[in-house]
């Protein structure tokens, strides 16, 4: 993508309005915004509610459906399938109409998938509740609720990769090619899994492998790929300036791509040892794409970050991402890999990964862009209406990742180093002694909800002011 | 970078390689492993489960346990020993070896006064030692304590005098067989010693040290391994700790559980179950500083109306009795079904020596 | 969030939402053209590829599938069976058809079938009579440990091959549940049997002329 990128509107006869391609946008954009939203406000809710019973075992005691061991599933698989693969879609359809300076296809049936989405979720979440998880990680919702899931995708990145290639401006940008791969790794990762584990069942601990193989692969390349392309969009956009290096972009995406697949299993332990071993050695790895993508970014906003900090929402969530994403590589190419993957296996700091990359990393650069998105599809504004909402929502999430990850690090680390020595207490050191760091995971997930909530309540506010200038004020 | 197909293909292509390494070959290794049968008897690890526990499999998905607690058993290192079982009576000749040079140390040096002890013709006499081996800077040591511990021998057999060697009496060495000899050493070296001693008419056999944190803790008797899996469907491995591992639950040693456990050691099995089962109702009852949450919509207040109902059960601190339910049950079967004391090529382990630890014997009222 | 930015008066939003989009002037990102490929992400990934493979090489198993830890060594395997072991392993197999009349005791069935465990036909120090036997069968009275009997035992000779009746013959002489222990039998003493009375095939052999075999 070179100098004269955009071509005036007057040559190219065939691309419509940038007013028509948001027109396009409003309902579906907006419906995956919002309802993501609330999934998010809803499985932060479970999260902290699950989090208070791994301290204080009495806490919603006595009934199945609020158990710890089925409320945790629930919390995760909302904010992974309610939350982050619906924001991912709303970010994708807009990122493909506004790059692609398209109209999206089929709005109306967006919209209708969108809401069978939405449904497969609850029906998952409340199986999940009602007892039928199929007890693999990060795919627990049972089949009644997962094959509803994938027919609604299917139509969701049908119509998405229509508009892709009906695009008018036909250079593909950075952003783009995250977007193509999420979308495309999404239904191949989840068919492959559930065919391998749900249909054709593969024996003994090839299922654990398998749905490692799926977890990690829709954490590391579908979500963290759509964070990916969020930063690229927002970057150099905020910050005015071309992207430093289109080569770097792509070595950095294809070895995202070509080494991401294969991290996330260095934590089992009932397998051939060449499994985590070579898993670990990825997660090492890693380190090059995302140190590749991030430089980039950072020689684009290079000399203009306090600037563009100070004046630009979108900007703070993207770069705190940014930098959250570089943290959790590096964390774990330290602790996915030889001793320290023995040292923080089966402990709080090893599960943490998930919380910090679905909340942390896709979470900011998801609710940053939303924070962009929005009130420009509302009320035809750079921001929303309530600048208060827009602070909390930012610092809500910041302090609340921060304490997040902090508790259960040190959660974490405290049961490996009485995991490490048969001399120390194991109930008495490792569970009832890390109550004090889960506390922390409690008030961070308690701050999510509230950044949560601000947001849903000022886009509440947007769609209301958008009413009144729509409708003259009836409401 | 501008055309959408090839980079379709290139995300094709790319997950395919991760898909081979990471799937398709897993499951080309482990797709077709099947129960190992156990030696010397008909039966095989795992064993198919019977019903009631495969029932409680559904319950412990269900439940959703596989969030807080693992079923899968680390292990640091594998090592090996030797076990002296029997002195044997034979008069061949004996090879008097030591380990090669550099290697000696007060392991070998029990193993040379097992293989004195396992010779009967040769009583408590000093050895002839090899001058080729006298002369060695690194034996020589060890060859002199040798010749002192074997004159002790001869004066004070069979008194129970103490000798040290490295924590074993001789006099325990000599009467205890089964003995451990050789402790804590490699594949090749503990194969050389068991040759060595069964050559000179004894019989010994190779001891395996399954050691690590997790082994040490009785959470087993080796690591886990995938064919310890292999009749689970679905596999519920566990990722976090938030309570103890239950690889073994059903065949750990009764001291290996919290003190508060508090079993009797008599008619093991249905103490086990009993403790289960108020486990589930309330776990604090059974441990108090338990974070696992209750279970008490298992267990029914009164008597159901079922005809295979079982029997109640005494909760502590409460004068009724409650009736647990089947899922109660057929959980706790589950649980008591996962064992992991028993050797696969893969993963051996060691029958315990000697008289068994624990005399299982009934209380007969 | 910029606190100079100005509230649109309600006005001007009612107006038309669509009419003045705030984004619809902004212009996309694009990629600086002067940007060059550097060689630096490769050198990285180069090194830190290297000693991935050192780490999967000293801690990968081999790629072994019957290998958990990297440091794991191939037990010292119970040594290879002997061939007499092996023997005696097929000799087990093969006897599973003599166990419906001998039983799988080697007791026998008094009256009917004669005992191997123990039976001197079976033990005699040289196994040429018990080849014999189980080659071609045998018929008429003939005294097993003191007992009489007088059923007729079938042929085996086109039904085993020279192994199986070595092994079977070596299992039934060494069976050390039934106190049994005899020297083994070899094909080669079997083939030699075999062909020498190819001739009888099928026709039993009495106790009388087995007796006259050393």
């Amino acid at each position: 993508m070179t100098a004269p990128q955009i071509s005036p509107p007057a040559a190219c006869a065939t691309a419509p309005s940038a007013v028509a391609v948001e027109a396009s946008c409003r309902l579906p954009v907006l419906f995956f915004a919002f309802s993501s939203a609330t999934w998010l406000l809803f499985g932060a809710v479970l999260a902290l509610l699950s989090s208070i019973q791994v301290y204080q075992p009495a806490f919603m005691e006595g009934c199945p459906w609020v158990t710890y061991g089925r409320l945790r599933p629930a919390a995760v698989n909302s904010l992974v399938y309610g939350f982050a693969l619906q924001a991912s879609f709303g970010l994708a359809l807009w990122l493909i109409a506004r790059l692609g300076r398209v109209e999206l296809t089929s709005p109306l049936g967006l919209f209708i998938a969108g809401k069978f989405w939405n449904l497969a979720v609850t029906v998952g979440v409340i199986g999940i509740l009602a007892g039928d998880a199929t007890g693999f990680d990060l795919l627990e919702f049972p089949l009644y609720a997962a094959l509803p899931l994938f027919a609604s995708y299917a139509c969701i990145g049908a119509w998405a990769l229509i508009t892709l290639k009906a695009r008018t401006e036909r250079t593909l940008y950075v952003s783009l090619w995250f977007v193509l791969a999420s979308l495309l790794w999404f239904p191949w990762i989840l068919s492959s899994a559930q065919g391998l584990l749900l249909g054709w069942r593969v024996p003994g601990v090839v299922q654990a492998i398998v749905a490692g193989w799926f977890g990690n692969n829709l954490l590391q390349v579908v979500l963290i790929g759509m964070a990916l392309a969020v930063m690229f969009y927002f970057v150099p956009k905020v910050v005015g300036r071309p992207l430093h290096s289109q080569s770097l972009a792509q070595n950095g995406f294809w070895l995202l791509l070509l080494i991401g697949g294969w991290t996330g299993l260095s934590q089992l332990s009932a397998v051939p040892a060449w499994i985590p071993a070579v898993s670990g050695a990825a997660n090492v790895l890693l380190v090059v794409p995302v140190i590749v993508l991030i430089y980039n970014l950072y020689r684009t906003a290079d000399g203009e970050i306090a600037e563009a900090w100070k004046r630009s929402g979108v900007f703070r969530f993207v770069t705190v991402a940014a930098f959250l994403l570089l943290l959790v590589t590096l964390r774990n190419a330290v602790f996915g890999i030889g001793s320290g993957a023995r040292y923080t296996q089966f402990t709080y700091f090893a599960g943490a990964r998930t919380d910090i990359m679905v909340l942390g990393v896709f979470g900011l650069s998801a609710l940053g862009a939303l924070h962009y998105i929005v009130p420009r599809l509302t009320v035809a504004q750079d921001e929303l209406p309530s600048d208060g909402l827009v602070d909390l929502a930012f610092w809500a999430s910041i302090v609340g990742l921060i304490s997040l990850a902090i508790g259960y690090s040190l959660a974490g680390l405290t049961q490996g180093a009485v995991g490490a020595t048969a001399d120390r207490n194991f109930l008495g050191e490792a569970v009832t002694g890390v109550a004090g760091h889960l506390k922390l995971v409690t008030f961070g997930y308690g701050a999510i909800g509230v950044g949560a909530l601000a947001f849903l309540v000022n886009f509440a506010l947007a769609l209301r002011r958008c009413c009144v200038a729509c409708c003259g004020g009836v409401r | 970078m501008n055309h959408g197909p090839l980079i379709a293909a290139g995300a094709f292509v790319s997950l395919a390689f991760s898909w081979a390494a990471l799937v398709m070959a897993p499951q080309v290794q482990l797709g077709s492993l099947a129960p190992a049968s156990i030696p010397n008897t008909s039966d095989v690890h795992p064993a198919n489960r019977p019903g009631l526990a495969a029932q409680g499999a559904e319950v412990y998905r269900s439940l959703g346990c596989y969030q807080c607690h693992t079923r899968q058993v680390r292990q640091d290192a594998l090592l090996y020993g030797v076990r002296l079982v029997d002195r044997g009576s034979n008069a061949s000749t004996i090879n008097l070896e030591l380990p090669d040079s550099g290697r000696t140390n007060l392991v070998n040096f029990n193993l040379l006064i097992a293989l004195a002890k396992s010779r009967a013709d040769l009583g408590i006499t000093p050895v002839a030692v090899p001058a080729v081996l006298a002369a060695d800077t690194n034996v020589a040591p060890v060859l002199k304590e040798f010749a002192t511990e074997l004159k002790l021998l001869k004066q004070f057999d069979d008194k129970a005098q103490v000798v040290r060697s490295t924590s074993k009496t001789v006099n325990e060495l000599a009467a205890a067989l089964p003995v451990e000899v050789l402790e804590r050493t490699g594949p090749d070296e503990a194969e050389r010693a068991v040759k060595l001693l069964n050559d000179a008419g004894g019989k010994a056999e190779l001891v395996i040290y399954n050691l690590g944190p997790d082994i040490e803790r009785g959470w087993g008797a080796r690591r886990s391994v995938a064919r310890d899996f292999v009749n689970d469907s679905p596999v519920l491995l566990g990722s976090l700790r938030a309570g103890p591992d239950l690889a073994c639950l059903g065949s750990r040693a009764p001291e290996k559980f919290a003190a508060a456990w508090k079993f009797a050691s008599t008619n093991l099995a249905s103490e086990m179950e009993q403790r289960l089962l108020i486990h589930l109702y309330n776990p604090r009852l059974v441990a108090p500083a338990s974070t696992c949450p209750s279970a008490k919509y298992l267990f029914a207040t009164k008597q159901p109306d079922q005809r295979f109902a079982g029997e109640s059960l005494q909760v502590p601190g409460s004068d009724k009795p409650v009736y647990p339910r089947h899922d109660a049950r057929a959980l706790v079967a589950y649980l008591l079904d996962q064992r992991l004391d028993v050797g696969l090529p893969e993963a051996p382990v060691t029958k315990p020596s000697g008289p068994a630890k624990i005399a299982a014997a009934p209380a007969k009222p | 969030m910029s606190k100079k930015k100005q509230k649109p008066s309600p006005a001007a939003v009612a107006s038309s939402p669509q009419a003045k989009t705030a984004s619809a002037a902004e212009s996309e990102p694009s990629v600086s053209v002067a940007s060059t490929s550097s060689a630096w992400p490769f050198v990285a990934l180069g090194v830190l590829l290297f000693g991935c493979f050192l780490y999967v090489e000293n801690t990968g198993g081999a790629f072994r599938a019957d290998v958990f830890q990297g440091d794991y060594k191939t037990p010292p395997r119970a040594a290879a069976k002997s061939p007499e072991e092996q023997l005696l392993d097929r000799g087990r197999q093969v006897y599973a058809a003599c166990a419906a009349c001998h039983q799988p005791s080697g007791l026998g069935a008094p009256g009917q079938f004669p005992p191997l465990a123990g039976s001197e036909w079976v033990l005699h120090e040289n196994p040429n009579r018990v080849i014999r036997l189980v080659l071609d069968g045998v018929g008429g009275p003939m005294t097993v440990k003191g007992a009489a009997y007088s059923n007729v035992m079938v042929p085996w000779r086109d039904v085993l091959s020279d192994a199986d009746v070595a092994a079977v013959a070596s299992f039934i002489r060494n069976n050390a549940d039934w106190g049994n222990k005899a020297s083994f039998v070899t094909p080669t003493q079997v083939k030699a049997i075999r062909d020498e009375t190819k001739d009888r095939s099928g026709r039993p052999w009495t106790a009388d002329e087995l007796l006259k075999v050393p």
